[in-house]
């Protein structure tokens, strides 16, 4: 009988489902735009957020003062 | 810039796609409150409570003049 084996040296390679490491390291890019989209969507729907206003809005260089509504304090209900 | 180019650069990727959508609209939806807010103030100047309230702070009782022009 011969030593070597006869045998597939196949090796799966780690998945989750379909989905393997390879296929995920692909869509690292696409991933990171959806990211950058996914801010932008927040960032249009926490727009009147008085939260958000005072800590990023009013900080933007150009339309900064859009958000800088000064009401003084008379004419202010609280 | 041809619709080839267009295409490659906002269309092509569904993320960038959606991603130009929400930036510009967040862009769009300042802009434009700033815009119809300015033309608003310009095209009401004088009737507007912080005109009125300079023009009170600075003349003190001109309701005196209004009540004699409605007579």
């Amino acid at each position: 009988m011969v030593a070597y084996v006869s045998k597939l040296a196949a090796k799966t390679a780690p998945h989750f489902g379909q989905l393997k490491l390879r296929n995920l390291i692909d869509y690292i890019p696409n991933l990171a735009i959806w990211g950058g989209a996914s801010l932008a969507g927040v960032f249009v729907f926490t727009e009147g957020w008085p939260k958000f206003q005072d800590t990023i809005y009013k900080k933007i260089p150009i339309m900064g003062p859009h958000w800088q509504v000064e009401i003084p304090p008379e004419d202010s209900p609280q | 810039m041809a619709f080839s180019t267009i295409y490659n650069i906002f269309f092509k990727r569904n993320s960038i796609f959606v991603g130009t959508v929400f930036a510009s609209s967040f862009v769009f939806q300042a802009a434009f409150d700033s815009a119809v807010t300015s033309w608003y103030e310009q095209h009401n100047k004088g009737k507007l409570w912080k005109d009125v309230k300079a023009k009170l702070a600075q003349g003190g009782d001109d309701d005196d003049e209004d009540d004699e022009d409605d007579e």
